[in-house]
This record gives C-alpha cells, sequence and structure tokens, in this order.
C-alpha cells in the first residue's frame, strides 16, 4: 500500500467531484471554442465590415461568453477544491506535507484539465459545422455560407484552454496556501453570507442598470448630436455600472428577505431564502452570469432579427416595386423587353415611367472625425445625380416647387439625417464640361425611395427645370443615366418575373456599368490626378446569379420582390451568426442553471434530512425546491430581460433619435423572443427539478 | 511530554480584538490521561489547535518532549504531525473512500515506512481496539463509535508523543462513547499513551488523570483524580454542583495557580482554581451531566 495507490483510490472513489469539474471545463470550452471556430472562420470574417457594429457587438458577445464561461469553470473548479478540502486537511493533519499535497494536486489537476481540455476542444469543430450545416439545411445555403474553418478560431479556443487552465491552477494554488488546517477542515462547512443586504439595494441596482445603460448608449449618441464630439473609448466603462447594478439586482433577491407585510409568505419560503442567503456571494456570481447569458441570447437573437428585418423593409415604401437606372450611353432594356417578360409569366405592367438624371459635379459639407473623436466639416467633390421638378413630379405624383438656383434633397421615406451628412449639405454644382458653376439654396427635402436607393451619394438632389436645361445643354451621355420605374400586377410568378427581369438587366449590362456600389468618376479622375490610389477602381463581376450584386453593384436593379424574397441570403452570415450565438448562450445558460440546481441539492442533501426529522412531508421539501429552483432560474433570466429590453430600446432610439415603426415591431417581437427563451429555461427548470427531487430522496 | 507556557490567543474582528487564550500554563506527563473542560468559549478547543499547531498564536512556547514546536517550518511541523502527534476529532475525520484499514494505515503511509510492518500493526491495532471484523469496510458502513475507535487506531499508528482529541465522544450515544473511552484507556494502558482530550462530557472526563478546568480563556483549576473513577465523577459533578450552589467549590482553594504546586484536598482528587468569580455557576450549565452513564 503505497501513497499512489491511496490516492488513485480515492481518485476512484470520488469520480463524481472530478466528473463535475471536467464537465465545467468541457463544456466552456466547447462552447466558447465553437463559437471562436464560427466567428473566426473565413467565411464569417470576410462578410463583417471592419469596426463595424456587428463586428463590435460580436466581440462583446464573445466576451461575455468567454468571461461567463471562466467564471462558471472557477464555480466548477471551486466546488473540487471545496470538496478536496477535507480529503488534504485531514492528510495535513496526519503529517502530511504540503509540497508533497501540492505535487499531488497539481499532477491530478493537469490530468483532469489536460483531458476535460481535449473533450471540449475537439468536439467544438464538428459541433459548429453541424449547427451551420442545420442552418444552412433550415434557412439558407449560399456560397457565401459555406462552413469553412480557420485555423485563427482554433487558436482563440486553445488560447481559452490556456487561460482557463491557468486560471483554475492559480486556484489551486491558493487552495493548497490556505494557512492552516483549520481553514481548510471548515472550507466545505464555510459559509459565504454577505453581511449586509439592505432593503434599497434592489431598487439602488435597477436604478444603476438604468443609470449604466443610458450613459454607455445614450450620452455617446447625444454628445456627438448636441456637440459633435464623441466619447472615449474608456467611456465604455460606464457599462461597468450596469454590471454593478445587476450584481445589486441579484445580490438583494438571493439574499434579502423581510417578513413586512406578508409575513406568511415570508414563513412559507424561509428555508429556500436561507438556503440561497448562505452561499449569496457565490450564487449572486452563478446568477449574474447567466443573467448576462441570457442578455447575450435575447441580444444576440434580436440582432439577427433586425438584420433581417432591416433587409426586407429597405425600400419596402417605394412607390414602385421595380426600378432600374444605368448610364445613359448603355444599350438596356426598354419597356418592350419588359412587357414581354411580364407577358411570359403570366402578368401586365399596371405603371411604367422613364426618367432621365444629370450626373454633375458637386462640392458638399459632410463630416469625418478625427482620433479624438471629434466630428469636423469635411468638403467633399464628387458625382450626384439631379432631376428635373417637372420629371420628379411626372413619376412621383408629388408636387414641388423650385425657383432658379434652388434644390431639394431626394431622401428615403422616414429619412432622419445622421451625423455624417445633413439634407441640406450642397455648397456648389459645376458642370462637368463648361465648369459652370451654382451655389444652390436648399429649399427642404421630398421622398421618394427608387431614387434614393439609387446610388448617388450622399443624395440624388432636384433642380428646378430652368437649372436643369441650363446644366444639360453640352452635357455628354457620359454624365446622363436612365431611370425606369413600373409595377407589375399581382401574380403567382411575380419572383420569376422579377428575376427575369434582373436576368435580363445584368445580361444587357456592359463594361460601361461594371462598377462598384460607391464608384464615382470624379472622384476617380481626383485621385489620378493626384497620383493617389482610387479605392473603387476595377470592374466588378456582373453574374446574375451572384446575388451580391444587389448590394455591391452601382447598377443594381431595384425590386421589391426579390429583396423580399432574397433577404436571407444578403444578411445570412449575420442571421447566421446571430444565432449560433444565441444557441450557444443559451445552451451555457441551461447547463450553468441546472449544475447550479444540482449542487445546491448536494450541498444541502443533510438539511433535507434535518427537515424530515423535523417533520416535514415530501410536499414541503418539494416546495422549498421548486421555490429555490424557480428564483435559480427566474431571477438571472428576469434580470437578463430587464437589461436587453432596456438596452435595445435605447439602441433602436438612441440610433436616430426616433422609433420606426418596423422598429416597435421588433420590439415586440423581442418580447416573443423573451417568452420563447423562458419557455425553454422552463423546460431545463423541469429536468433540474426532477434531478433534484431525486438527490434528496423525495418520491 | 507536553508543556505550554503563557500561551496567548486572540482573535480579531476588524478592529476589534478578542482575547480567546490568556497566558495559558498546563504540563502533561508521559503516559498520563488529561481532560479539558469548561463552558462554551472557554477557549478549549482553540488550545487544542493552539497546540496542534493548527492554528497560530501571539505568545507563548508549546514544547513536546521537551522541543518547542511552535515556530517550525512547514516541513518540520509535518513531521512533528506525523510521528509526534496523533489526531482524534469529533466528526472522525476518516477518508470515505478508503477502507478502515487504509485509514488506520495513512500515518504510515505518509511517513513512507516498510509495507509488511505497516500492515502487521496496523492489524494489531485493529485487534486490540475490536475493530478488526470491520477493517475492509468504509467508513460509511460501521458505527460511529467503530469510526472513533478507527481513528483513535490511527492516531496511534506512529507511536505519537500525545493523542490530542478533540471532543472524541461529542457525536457518540453513551455506548459508543464508552467503547471509545475504553479505547483511550488501553492505548494509555498497554501502549502507554499519552492523552489531551478536550471534552464536554463529565462521564468522559471522569476517566483521566486529571481535569483542567478553563474559563474565559484562562485555567480555572484543576481536578486531579485518585481514587475509583465513579468517585472521581461523583466528586467531580459534587464539585460542580457545589460551584452551581454557592459559585465556591469546597474542596478547593481560590486564587492558586494551576502550576503554583499548591492543592485543595478532596475527597478523592484536588481542586485547583486560579480564580473563582461568584458567576461560575452560570457557566456550569455547559458542563453536561452524564451521571445517567454510570
Amino acid at each position: 500500500m503505497t501513497m499512489s495507490k491511496i490516492t488513485a483510490k480515492l481518485r476512484g472513489n470520488n469520480q463524481g467531484q472530478y466528473r463535475l469539474l471536467g464537465l465545467c471545463i468541457s463544456m466552456s470550452l466547447l462552447l466558447v471554442t465553437s463559437f471562436t471556430t464560427m466567428f473566426f472562420s473565413p467565411s464569417v470574417q470576410e462578410f463583417l465590415p471592419p469596426g463595424g457594429d456587428t463586428r463590435k457587438l460580436m466581440w462583446l458577445m464573445l466576451s461575455v461568453v468567454a468571461v461567463g464561461c471562466l467564471i462558471f469553470t472557477m464555480y466548477g473548479s471551486s466546488l473540487f477544491f471545496r470538496n478536496k478540502s477535507r480529503e488534504f486537511g485531514i492528510m495535513l493533519a496526519l503529517g502530511q506535507e504540503k509540497k508533497a499535497l501540492a505535487r499531488q494536486l497539481a499532477g491530478e489537476l493537469t490530468a483532469v484539465v489536460g483531458k476535460y481540455v481535449l473533450f471540449g476542444i475537439l468536439p467544438a469543430i464538428p459541433a459548429s459545422w453541424l449547427i451551420w450545416k442545420l442552418f444552412q439545411f433550415m434557412v439558407v445555403s449560399t456560397a457565401q455560407t459555406e462552413y469553412r474553418i480557420g485555423i485563427t478560431g482554433v487558436l482563440a479556443g486553445l488560447l481559452f484552454a490556456a487561460a482557463l487552465t491557468f486560471s483554475i491552477l492559480i486556484a489551486g494554488i491558493r487552495f493548497i496556501r490556505q494557512a492552516n488546517v483549520m481553514d481548510i477542515l471548515n472550507a466545505c462547512r464555510k459559509t459565504e453570507m454577505v453581511r449586509e443586504i439592505r432593503p434599497w439595494f434592489g431598487k439602488l441596482g435597477a436604478a444603476l442598470i438604468i443609470t449604466g445603460l443610458f450613459l454607455a448608449m445614450a450620452i455617446p449618441q447625444l454628445t456627438v448630436r448636441l456637440f459633435r464630439q464623441g466619447m472615449p473609448g474608456i467611456w465604455n466603462l460606464t457599462y461597468f455600472i450596469c454590471l454593478a447594478g445587476l450584481y445589486l439586482v441579484i445580490l438583494s433577491a438571493v439574499g434579502h428577505s423581510r417578513k413586512g407585510k406578508h409575513p406568511k409568505k415570508y414563513y412559507r419560503n424561509i428555508i429556500s431564502t436561507n438556503l440561497m442567503r448562505f452561499t449569496a456571494r457565490q450564487t449572486t456570481r452563478n446568477m449574474c452570469v447567466i443573467a448576462l447569458l441570457v442578455f447575450v441570447i435575447v441580444a444576440t437573437a434580436f440582432w439577427g432579427t433586425m438584420y433581417y428585418f432591416s433587409a426586407t423593409e429597405s425600400g419596402s415604401e417605394a412607390p414602385y416595386d421595380y426600378s432600374l437606372h444605368f448610364p445613359a450611353a448603355e444599350d438596356q432594356i426598354g419597356r418592350t423587353d419588359i412587357e414581354d417578360l411580364a407577358k411570359k409569366y403570366g402578368t401586365t405592367l399596371t405603371a411604367y415611367e422613364n426618367l432621365h438624371s444629370l450626373e454633375l459635379i458637386i462640392r458638399y459639407t459632410g463630416r469625418d472625425m478625427n482620433d479624438r473623436r471629434q466630428y469636423f466639416d469635411v468638403e467633399y467633390e464628387k458625382l450626384a445625380s439631379f432631376v428635373s421638378a417637372s420629371d420628379f413630379e411626372k413619376i412621383s405624383g408629388q408636387t414641388v416647387s423650385l425657383n432658379k438656383g434652388e434644390y431639394m434633397t431626394i431622401t428615403q421615406a422616414g429619412f432622419q439625417p445622421s451625423i455624417w451628412v445633413d439634407a441640406d449639405c450642397l455648397n456648389l454644382i459645376r458642370h462637368p464640361a463648361t465648369g459652370d458653376e451654382t451655389a444652390p439654396k436648399f429649399r427642404g427635402t421630398v421622398e421618394f425611395d427608387n431614387l434614393a436607393v439609387s446610388n448617388s451619394n450622399p443624395f440624388a438632389f432636384l433642380l428646378s427645370d430652368e437649372d436643369y436645361l441650363r446644366f444639360s445643354e453640352g452635357l455628354t451621355d457620359d454624365y446622363r443615366e436612365k431611370h425606369i420605374f413600373f409595377n407589375a400586377a399581382k401574380s403567382a410568378l411575380a419572383y420569376d418575373f422579377a428575376a427575369a427581369v434582373k436576368q435580363a438587366y445584368v445580361t444587357h449590362a456592359s463594361a460601361r456599368s461594371a462598377h462598384y456600389s460607391l464608384y464615382d468618376a470624379h472622384e476617380e479622375a481626383l485621385a489620378l490626378a493626384e497620383g493617389r490610389e482610387y479605392a473603387l477602381a476595377g470592374e466588378i463581376d456582373l453574374s446574375p446569379e451572384d446575388f451580391r450584386l444587389l448590394n455591391d453593384w452601382k447598377y443594381a436593379p431595384f425590386s421589391k420582390v426579390l429583396i423580399q424574397s432574397d433577404a436571407m441570403e444578403l444578411v445570412a452570415v449575420f442571421v447566421l451568426l446571430s444565432i449560433y450565438i444565441s444557441i450557444i448562450s443559451l445552451t451555457a445558460a441551461g447547463i450553468m442553471s441546472y449544475i447550479r440546481s444540482i449542487t445546491i441539492a448536494l450541498d444541502n442533501r443533510q438539511l433535507f434530512d434535518n427537515l424530515k426529522k423535523l417533520g416535514a412531508d415530501d410536499a414541503y421539501e418539494e416546495k422549498v425546491i421548486q421555490v429555490q429552483l424557480r428564483k435559480i432560474f427566474a431571477y438571472p433570466a428576469a434580470a437578463g430581460f430587464m437589461i436587453v429590453g432596456v438596452f435595445s430600446l435605447f439602441l433602436t432610439y438612441f440610433n436616430d433619435m426616433q422609433l420606426q415603426a418596423f422598429e416597435v415591431k421588433m420590439l415586440l417581437m423581442e418580447g416573443g423572443l423573451m417568452t420563447g427563451i423562458g419557455c425553454i429555461l422552463y423546460v431545463v427548470y423541469r429536468a433540474a427539478y426532477r434531478k433534484t427531487k431525486e438527490i434528496v430522496g423525495i418520491g | 511530554m507536553l508543556q505550554v507556557k503563557h500561551l496567548s490567543k486572540n482573535y480579531s474582528s476588524g478592529s476589534q480584538v478578542y482575547p480567546v487564550l490568556k497566558d495559558v500554563s498546563l504540563k502533561v506527563e508521559k503516559g498520563e490521561f488529561v481532560a479539558v473542560m469548561g463552558p462554551s468559549g472557554s477557549g478549549k478547543t482553540t488550545l487544542l489547535n493552539c497546540i496542534s499547531c493548527f492554528i497560530p498564536h501571539e505568545q507563548g512556547e508549546i514544547l513536546l518532549a521537551g522541543k518547542d514546536i511552535s515556530h517550525l517550518t512547514g516541513t518540520a511541523l509535518a513531521r512533528v504531525r506525523n510521528r509526534q502527534m496523533g489526531f482524534v476529532f469529533q466528526d472522525f475525520m476518516l477518508l470515505d473512500g478508503l477502507t478502515v484499514f487504509e485509514n488506520i494505515c495513512l500515518p504510515q503511509i505518509i511517513a513512507h515506512r516498510p509495507v509488511v510492518q505497516m500492515e502487521e500493526k496496523a492489524r494489531n491495532i485493529c485487534r486490540l481496539f475490536g475493530i478488526g471484523k470491520i477493517m475492509e469496510k468504509y467508513p460509511a458502513e460501521i458505527s460511529g463509535g467503530e469510526k472513533q475507535r478507527t481513528a483513535v487506531a490511527r492516531a496511534l499508528m506512529n507511536q505519537p508523543c500525545v493523542i490530542l482529541a478533540d471532543e472524541p465522544t461529542g457525536n457518540l450515544d453513551s455506548k459508543s462513547c464508552k467503547a471509545v473511552i475504553d479505547a483511550f484507556m488501553q492505548a494509555k494502558t498497554e501502549l502507554g499513551a499519552t492523552i489531551f482530550m478536550v471534552t464536554h462530557d463529565s462521564f468522559a472526563a471522569s476517566f483521566c488523570d486529571r481535569v483542567i478546568v478553563l474559563k474565559d480563556g484562562a485555567i480555572y483549576g484543576e481536578l486531579r483524580r485518585q481514587g475509583d473513577r465513579r468517585a472521581f465523577m461523583d466528586q467531580l459533578l459534587d464539585t460542580i454542583r457545589t460551584l452551581s450552589d454557592d459559585g465556591r467549590p469546597a474542596a478547593m482553594e481560590p486564587g492558586l495557580p494551576c502550576d503554583s504546586g499548591e492543592r485543595a484536598e478532596g475527597a478523592h482528587g484536588m481542586f485547583h482554581t486560579a480564580a473563582l468569580p461568584a458567576a461560575y455557576e452560570n457557566d456550569t450549565r455547559n458542563i453536561r451531566n452524564e451521571d445517567t452513564r454510570r
């Protein structure tokens, strides 16, 4: 009989502790690595715009999931060390050296962590593949959504594994360094009640959550709008006020109870309240993590939905269902071609209009931001589309009144000016050939989505007929565009008709039209004259099958039917990423809540035995468990829902200082999402309830 | 064998300092069975934990076999605990994953003793304490008395200078309690063990050669057994009862420190007292009356 045999036997006997720690490690790694594998996959990285909001949000979500999983694993390791403390305490009392125990612990931790790290990382790749494929199968499968694995994702997973291992080893060192035997022997009985939980903690917490979110989300937008000054990156620390609020809310829910006006309820729940109170710190930490995961679940699902809706809603207010615009010199399809196609697909044109526009050089005031996040005015020079007032009246049915030297800005319905440019931005219009210039006066905006989506940047404009004629003289076709607007009668083959129009339109497009969406010939000429490289130069591949054409092509056709049908293809990667993160976070939240419930049952078996001895029947103990588990599941869910609700409201409102109809619709849908997630958590709660009853020997 | 000199220990909470042991001095001779009694909060367990070096103390010396063990390094302290001390805890502190036999072997396994001799010795000790039949059982499968006898056996495996027992009968019924005390007595008589036991149990204490009474962190007095155990217990209970009645036991003199050598004769023993406050009767409530076991 040797010490190694004894420790091996003890290890075998305490398999449960090792498995629990292993499960925490594996689950955390599986979740985080499958997240990083997905997030850093070339498919996603190529799609996410650098520095964009989505990328930032995904980083935030990744951080929350990683920190949550780390805290969860540290919780698992604390349970492991707490159970281990008795064994080590006895060994120390019997004269074993700390060094020997440290070596033994290091060996055991290395073995268990190493084994379960592999169990976590290896299935992460097939798991991410499986979820991705499932998504492709159920939602959309495009060339863009092909599963591609990148080494960065796996490396990030390994980095997380290293951080996890390091944290567990540090916890192990701290455990072994505990000053004396008594502390170790008593560690398994130690309670961690937070000394004072004041009645106002909960209210203060809720106020801090709202304040934190307001400071973090509203203030930067307000300072930009009011003072043209962005807040520094450090301002994001104000999110921690929200976190502090969350901690107080959960702490208050966990530990605060008083008779108040409902003494009956107080006494009914006295056991479950006290069960939680005596592990308040750990319980609160865990619940905060779960609440944050609930936040991530809803926020990402909401984000994905918002993408989808934004895509489908784009141009939904346009008066014409179809519009085409192309260089005047292009030999494009015309009315006869479109009518032939309509006939072929069993429909007829109910409206058809032609329009000509001029491409004139403009100087306009936009805004840029410096390194100190100060927004400053910049005058840009480029081409923009101009339409005559009478032509516009003809196609739009709107009456506009413009005098010589005046202009109006064409916007989308519900337009709100952004920080980057105002509607009255125009300083000067110049004839590209003659150099004739005018500094027009702003006379307001008109809404007309078909022209607003025509890639005339920053806007398309209206001129009085007199000015329009003046500028059109001497202008070659290189500086003119043609526009076609039409509607077709409703038909079962509407999508096929739209696709056929698109096919015919793209087929007719020559190299003259093959430009990226923000390409500007004048900007290119200026860049070349200054010896600069023009970033948007080059020809775009005009392949009708490539759905990205709708986004990337300067002369992309507009079709409500195609946009609404192909919206998912356009935003597939965003939606896939959002749903994926949502699933991962939901899994993590479910597992954490389940394990927390189980450990409460395991830790308090003695208490339930004692309750039996005091005469409690099964029904009473069931009630105690129910109340306890409901708190574990309900408090974090409620807190997470509250935070994400306020977050989404602030996000949508402060983005443009208004709530549009579709944003209200999305917020309502978010409520639906919360209900769905609540139902899933309820299923996990039922499973945890059954298992907990089994552990404490009820039923 | 064991000597404590001017031991002081404080606990602190924030800026508040609470003295728990105040200048405690005592001596336990080789082969002696000594109990420490006292009301809750008197510092009994703290005294034991300081002697065991489980917790640090502020002042004083702890001498085991003539050597001060209070300032030893971790390795040296571990060696002392393994070879010169044996521990018996109230809640047994057996490893649930090991059999009774393996638990008993642990001190020798830690000391890297040869396996054959170790197993032989463990079997002998098991026989001595009447736990031979349960050697292959696990702690969960045996009674509280058997667990504690296993713990006593384990404590004796390395023939320590002293066995330090913290409320060894605290979790046991009267039958098991007697069995454990018998085990201690066997250890004392057959193996010459020195035992220092903290207890609330006057029945268990009545088997000791001496009972040191601790109150408010200081040694209050000492009762020495000189005759029959039952008579000693009667004398112990009488003394306590007398204390309860008039605040001063008849058989002792006030104001004498325990190590002063001056003793008050009683019927069958002597009670030494360091100080006798009139309120002592309040504190005797916590010394359990176990006369029903006699």
